[in-house]
C-alpha cells in the first residue's frame, strides 16, 4: 500500500508571543513544529503500513521547510520524504498549497491512501485535504476517527455534529483526521538514529508543472492580531473559609451570583 | 457584486446564513439545500429568489458537485454555508473545482469592493486574522452568531430540483447516535467547567451541585469528554468544541491550555480554582483560588447555600 501523509510545518502558537503594542505575532522568536493533527495522520499511516505492508511517504511544502522537523516525521516510522521548500510559497493559501501538494504526490507515485490533518494549527483552513482530493480526482472523507480495512477498500467512521457516520469507501482516497483517532508514538532513540539515513528528497517548485494561475493565492491576509482579553487577575488567598467567603462576596458584588 | 448562493446540507442553518449575506448587502440570494419541498416553507420568509432542492442520499463529494453546478448557472459573488464539518469539506471541494478561494470557519464577513473581507481565528485560536478574497469566493460562517431575520413581503422563490450525482466510491452505511444531552452552552449565562483536576467520574457531582446552586450549566475540557467520556461531547469547550461567552465561567481543575482558553475568551468574568499556582489558567482569570478543589468546593457550596437561606 502506497501511503502519502501531508505534513505541514507551522509556528507553535504556545511560543508565538504578540508584540505588546501592535499585538502582531513576533514570528522571529517563535518555535516551529509539525502541525498537531498531521502527527495523528502520520501515526495512522504508519499503523496501516505495519498491518498491510507498503510504504509511508511524508509530503510537505512551505517557504522554508526545516529538514530537522521532517526527520521527526521519519523517526516515527515514515520511509522517506518529498519536500518543496521555496520562498515563493511565503503567501501561499489553500489553493496554492493544494495544487503544489497534489502535484508533488502525483510525482512521487500513485497513492492508495493520502492522509492529512483535518486542519492546520496556523491557518486552520479545513481545506487542503479535500482540495487535494478534488485536484487528483479522488473522493475524500473528513473528520475520520476510525479506519478499518475491509476486503475491498475501507470502512471509516466520522465524528459529526449529528452523530457518528459510518461509510464504506474505495481506494484511492484522501482522509483527514484529528486528535481522536490515535495517540502519535514518541520515536525511540533507535528510530531517531535510523531516521538520519532515510532520504529527504528536495523537489524544485518548477518541476511540478504548475502554471502561474495555480500558484497565485486567492486569499490575502491583511492583518493578524492577538486575541487578548485583559483579566483582573486577583488572587484570592487565606484559609479555605476566608477564600470561599471572599470569592462569594466578589461574585455577589459584581452581580454574577444571586443570593 | 452579484448574488449570493447559500448551501447547506441541513435546512435548520439556512435562516441565519441567508440573514448574514443579506446584512452584508446581497439582495439576490439563492439556496441549495439537501431537503425535500415540504420543509422549504419555513425558509422562504428570509428572502430567496430561488431554491435548489437536492433530495435523497448523497455524499459530500456529490453535494460539492451540486454547488459547482448551481454556481455555474447563477454566477454568485459569494457562495456561503454554515461552518459544519460537512459543509467545510463541501466548500473546499467546490472552491477547488471553481478555481477560487475558500475561507472556512469565518467569524465575520463583509463586502469590501470587489472582494469579501472576513475575520477568522488562526494559530490555534490565539490570534484573529483579517483576510480577503476576490469574488467569487466560497465561505463558511460559524453558526449561532447571526440572529435570523425574516424580510417583510418575501416573494415565493422559484423551486428547482437538482439530481445528486452518484458516487460509487463513498457509500453511506449508517449514522449512529452519540450521547447528547441537548445542552446549548453557547447560550448559558453561567458555566461551571470540569477539568482533569477531577479524579473520578463520580466527583463531577461536586461541579453539578455548584452549577445547580448558581443556576449554571456544566461544561468541560476536551480530555473529560473526549478521552474519558465522563461528560457528553456537547459540553466540551475550546478550539475544537464550543466557543462560549457566559457572564461567569468557573474553571475547576482546568490547567488553561491555549486550546481550551480559545473557547472562553468571550466570558465576561473567569474564576479559576486550581491547586497549582503556576497553572496558566490563573493568568487568564479575574479571580483565582489556589486550592484543592476537593477541599474548597464543599466549603464554597456550603457558604453559598447559607447565604441564600439567610
Ligand atoms: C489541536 C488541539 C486541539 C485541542 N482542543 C481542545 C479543546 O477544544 N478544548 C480543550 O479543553 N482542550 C483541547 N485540547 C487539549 C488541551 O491542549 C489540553 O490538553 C486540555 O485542555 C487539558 O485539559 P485539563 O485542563 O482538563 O487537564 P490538565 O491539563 O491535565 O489540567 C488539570 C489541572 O487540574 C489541576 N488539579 C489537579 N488536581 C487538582 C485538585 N485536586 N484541585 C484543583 N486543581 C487540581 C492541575 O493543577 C492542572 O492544572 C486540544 C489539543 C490540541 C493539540
Ligand atoms: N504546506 C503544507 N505541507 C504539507 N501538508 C499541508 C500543508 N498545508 C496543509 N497541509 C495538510 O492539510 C491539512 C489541512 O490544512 P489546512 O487546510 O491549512 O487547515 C494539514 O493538517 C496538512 O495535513
Amino acid at each position: 500500500m502506497e501511503i502519502h501523509v501531508l505534513v505541514k510545518q507551522t509556528y507553535d502558537p504556545n511560543t508565538l508571543e504578540p508584540n505588546p503594542k501592535t499585538l502582531e505575532p513576533i514570528y522571529e522568536r517563535a518555535q516551529t513544529k509539525l502541525s498537531d493533527f498531521d502527527l495523528n495522520a502520520l501515526e495512522e499511516g504508519i499503523r496501516m503500513k505495519e498491518n498491510f505492508k507498503g510504504r509511508v511517504v511524508v509530503i510537505s511544502a512551505g517557504p522554508d521547510v526545516k529538514p530537522l522537523l521532517i526527520r521527526e516525521a521519519l523517526a516515527m516510522g515514515a520511509d522517506e520524504a518529498y519536500v518543496v521548500s521555496d520562498k515563493r510559497l511565503e503567501h501561499a493559501d489553500g489553493w496554492v498549497y493544494a495544487n503544489v501538494l497534489a502535484s508533488l504526490s502525483r510525482t512521487v507515485g500513485n497513492a492508495d491512501l493520502i492522509l492529512c490533518g483535518e486542519c492546520s494549527v496556523d491557518e486552520g483552513g479545513y481545506q487542503v485535504g479535500p482540495r487535494v482530493a478534488e485536484k487528483l480526482g479522488l473522493p475524500s472523507v473528513t473528520h475520520v476517527i476510525r479506519i478499518h480495512a475491509e476486503q475491498e477498500g475501507l470502512r471509516v467512521e466520522r465524528d459529526l455534529e449529528e452523530g457518528r457516520e459510518v461509510l464504506d469507501v474505495k481506494l484511492p482516497i484522501v482522509l483527514t483526521v484529528g486528535l481522536e483517532i490515535n495517540t502519535p508514538r514518541l520515536p525511540s532513540l533507535l528510530m531517531i538514529r535510523a531516521a538520519s539515513k532515510k532520504p529527504i528528497n528536495s523537489v524544485p517548485l518548477e518541476s511540478l508543472g504548475l502554471d502561474e494561475n495555480e500558484l497565485r493565492p486567492r486569499v490575502v491576509c491583511a492583518s493578524v492580531r492577538a486575541l487578548k482579553v485583559e483579566r483582573k487577575r486577583v488572587v484570592i488567598s487565606g484559609s479555605l473559609d476566608e477564600a470561599a467567603e471572599k470569592l462569594l462576596s466578589e461574585l455577589v458584588r459584581e452581580g454574577l451570583v444571586r443570593i | 457584486m452579484s448574488g449570493a448562493l447559500i448551501f447547506t446540507k441541513v435546512r435548520e442553518y439556512a435562516p441565519e446564513m441567508i440573514t448574514a449575506v443579506r446584512r452584508a448587502g446581497f439582495d439576490d440570494v439563492r439556496l441549495l439545500v439537501g431537503s425535500d419541498a415540504t420543509s422549504i416553507g419555513e425558509v422562504e420568509a428570509y428572502g430567496l429568489s430561488e431554491v435548489y432542492l437536492m433530495e435523497g442520499a448523497f455524499s459530500n463529494n456529490s453535494f460539492a458537485s451540486a454547488v459547482v453546478r448551481c454556481s455555474e448557472s447563477f454566477k454568485p459573488s459569494v457562495i456561503l454555508g454554515p461552518s459544519t464539518k460537512d459543509c467545510r469539506e463541501i466548500a473546499a471541494r467546490a472552491a477547488q473545482r471553481l478555481r477560487v478561494g475558500c475561507l472556512n470557519d469565518c467569524v465575520t464577513i463583509e463586502v469590501d469592493g470587489p472582494s469579501l473581507k472576513v475575520s477568522r481565528t488562526v494559530y490555534g485560536g490565539t490570534y484573529v486574522a483579517e483576510q480577503r478574497a476576490e469574488f467569487p469566493v466560497v465561505v463558511t460562517l460559524r453558526v449561532g452568531r447571526t440572529k435570523p431575520e425574516a424580510v417583510t413581503a418575501a416573494s415565493k422563490p422559484k423551486i428547482t430540483r437538482i439530481d445528486p450525482e452518484v458516487d460509487e466510491r463513498v457509500r453511506f452505511v449508517e449514522m449512529r447516535a452519540v450521547m447528547k444531552e441537548a445542552v446549548d452552552l453557547t447560550k448559558a449565562e453561567i458555566i461551571v467547567s470540569v477539568g482533569r483536576g477531577f479524579k473520578k467520574k463520580e466527583d463531577i457531582a461536586l461541579a453539578e451541585e455548584l452549577a445547580r446552586e448558581v443556576g449554571g450549566e456544566v461544561g468541560c475540557t476536551r480530555p473529560i469528554s473526549g478521552d474519558l467520556k465522563w461528560l457528553s461531547e456537547d459540553r466540551h469547550i475550546g478550539l475544537s468544541g464550543k466557543w462560549v461567552g457566559p457572564k461567569l465561567y468557573i474553571a475547576i481543575g482546568v490547567s488553561g491550555q491555549m486550546q481550551h482558553v480559545a473557547g472562553i475568551r468571550g466570558a465576561k468574568t473567569i474564576v479559576a480554582i486550581n491547586n497549582d499556582s503556576n497553572a496558566p489558567i490563573h493568568r487568564e482569570s479575574d479571580y483565582s483560588v489556589i486550592a484543592d478543589l476537593y477541599q474548597f468546593l464543599p466549603v464554597f457550596i456550603e457558604k453559598l447555600r447559607k447565604a441564600k437561606t439567610k
